[in-house]
């Protein structure tokens, strides 16, 4: 039986992803705690409107833009390179160490002295956990050992983070450091946006820069060898650039998961199931599902907000227990 | 409701070893010579009350002076995790402690007949003034708790303000929290002579509410809870956030810093004091 490879055409796929994702951020910047329309706030300069407009929701959907398109990159170059459908940033431990950094930054009081230091922090958190998780598990690791090297890295992040929990004395303190990490896009302003956005360009070009790299690697590490592809190089690059962009990205928002491990497997059938093609098209359809997922935060009616991260996780973890299920035959 | 099987059959024995120091103790029960303390709060309260002589034991946090308003008068008294076999061994003759920490300690020497006196969260001063009284007592020293309260009560009326227009004001907390009608920080503003938004909004207890909403409130005032300086967090970030400066150009900020906040004594009339100061015109 030979597997039916119905490519979409390119222009097709981008567009409808395009539109999309103008549907998302239109969405984004629509709906919120006040009910007014953007005409008049746009038109209305130095009103109350414009404000909450300009410094409140445009850069909400700009970060959650920003950050959709780097976890849904980043997975699918995670699961390019790991020839991996289960490898994401959350559940590989890269978002956890993230978050581990970044909290160590504002406990220690750096965040507030230097405001750089935010994504620095998330960067080497992340860069540390990738690094860990390719000493574990390698490039050929089976199913399982990455798997379990994702755990372990989870539990490494998860037990510092406790650690700085349990040594702080303030009880308020614990809680703000507990709400940070549920992950949310709420009140952010431009200052966020261009604190991490040098760090986030970095790593998107380092991962599209992969694209011919990762199609070679789809056909085996010989064969991508001899097409003249550098492994220690791709290697390289995937590396610094998951860190880069992950890591800033989850300094900023605190943890967000599954949207790299989601939107890479649904639209895996569209680009003919090629790693390289599906680079760009999870880049825009992260930014689509995490627009989306914040939507939903402010319009499902609750006591209180709902977080971003607990949104993502409630509908990615059981998508995760589904590709499992789907996979178990192959993996036993 | 027997949950507790180990400790039970201990605290048994203990009881019975107990026997003799309690009728000891039964003669001076309203003078304390050995109290043990094992929550912050208790331990700013008590020594308002004694001296350190007749103090066995207070916990951690009171010699630190971030957290602590009793750092400089805990000096010198010995300084417990509060776990049950720390109190036991200070020979305790009475226990005070907070309804949320170390429920197993206060339930155990309960069991064991030590005088245990446990205190709540004060919603509101009538509250403090009930747990001062419940305390000074206990300690044999009601007479003192008595002046505390009418010290307290005319601070309070001294700094209430002149009634006019009462400023609006909402008490941010972390992650957007505002307390409202029937909190703590709801009876602190209203003591400043502030009035307090949540309220408007129908919040009781603790509710949320998002930057939108907070400018489109309008305060005049922005309370919000200081951080300590040794452990940051990320909260009064929204604070700084340029959708405030520039829609609420005139809002007053007052921080105020959680030591104040922490328990209800004497020092909660201080924060009131610090609200009003920085509040008036």
């Amino acid at each position: 039986m030979k597997a039916q490879v119905k490519e979409a055409p390119a222009w097709l796929l981008y567009s409808v992803l395009g539109g999309l994702l103008c549907a998302a951020f239109f969405g984004s910047i629509s709906v919120g705690a006040l009910e007014f329309s953007l005409f008049d706030a746009v038109r209305h300069p130095s009103s109350e409107l414009s404000f909450i407009f300009w410094d409140i929701r445009l850069p909400r959907a700009i970060l959650g833009l920003i950050v959709g398109a780097t976890l849904g990159l980043a997975g699918a170059a995670m699961q390019g390179f790991l020839r991996n459908p289960l490898a994401e940033p959350g559940i590989l431990g890269v978002t956890g160490g993230a978050a581990l950094g970044a909290v160590a930054v504002f406990y220690t009081g750096l965040a507030s002295a230097f405001p750089m230091m935010l994504p620095v922090g998330g960067i080497l958190g992340a860069f540390v956990s990738v690094l860990l998780l390719y000493l574990f598990a390698g490039t050929l690791a089976s199913v399982q050992t990455l798997i379990l090297a994702g755990v372990a890295i989870n539990v490494i992040a998860f037990s510092g983070t406790s650690l700085m929990l349990n040594l702080v004395k303030d009880p308020y303190a614990v809680l703000d450091i507990v709400f940070w990490q549920m992950g949310s896009l709420a009140d952010r302003s431009f200052q966020h946006v261009f604190l991490i956005l040098p760090f986030v360009l970095a790593g998107w070009c380092l991962l599209l820069w992969d694209r011919r790299a990762l199609e070679a690697l789809s056909l085996g590490e010989a064969t991508a060898s001899s097409l003249g592809i550098s492994l220690k190089a791709l290697r390289t690059r995937i590396i610094l650039g998951t860190a880069l962009c992950v890591g800033s990205s989850i300094a900023v928002c605190g943890s967000i998961g599954f949207v790299g491990l989601i939107v890479p497997h649904l639209l895996r059938p569209f680009v003919g199931y090629r790693p390289g093609r599906l680079l760009g098209a999870s880049t825009l359809g992260g930014a689509v599902l995490l627009l989306g997922s914040d939507i939903a935060v402010r319009w499902i009616p609750s006591l209180v907000e709902l977080k971003l991260g607990v949104i993502t996780s409630l509908v990615g973890a059981p998508f995760f227990l589904l590709l499992i299920f789907q996979m178990r035959k192959k993996i036993l | 409701m027997r949950g507790f099987f180990p400790l039970g059959a201990l605290a048994f024995v203990l009881c019975a070893a107990q026997i003799t120091t309690l009728n000891a103790a039964e003669e001076g029960s309203s003078n304390p010579k050995r109290i043990v303390s094992v929550n912050l709060c208790t331990d700013e309260l008590l020594l308002q009350f004694v001296g350190p002589e007749r103090v066995a034991a207070l916990t951690k946090f009171s010699a630190d002076p971030e957290i602590s308003t009793v750092a400089f008068q805990a000096r010198g008294i010995k300084k417990i995790q509060g776990g049950i076999e720390d109190v036991q061994a200070c020979g305790p003759d009475l226990l005070v402690g907070g309804r949320f920490s170390h429920q197993e300690t206060l339930r155990f020497f309960d069991r064991a007949g030590i005088p245990v006196l446990t205190f709540g969260v004060p919603k509101n001063f009538e509250d403090i003034y009930e747990d001062i009284r419940r305390l000074a007592a206990g300690v044999g020293e009601s007479a003192k708790g008595e002046k505390m309260i009418r010290d307290m009560q005319e601070e309070l009326l001294k700094l209430r303000p002149a009634s006019g227009i009462k400023k609006r004001a909402v008490f941010f907390q972390s992650d957007n929290y505002v307390p409202g009608v029937g909190t703590f920080e709801n009876a602190l503003m209203e003591a400043a002579g502030l009035r307090n938004i949540a309220f408007e909004l129908g919040i009781k207890d603790y509710g949320r509410m998002g930057l939108e909403e907070l400018i489109q409130a309008r305060p005049d005032v922005i309370i919000f809870s200081s951080e300590q300086t040794k452990t940051r967090t990320v909260r009064g970030e929204v604070l700084s956030h340029p959708a405030i400066k520039k829609a609420l150009p005139e809002v007053k900020i007052v921080t105020l810093s959680t030591l104040y906040l922490n328990c209800g004594s004497p020092v909660s009339v201080e924060a009131v004091r610090i609200l009003v100061k920085e509040t008036s015109p």
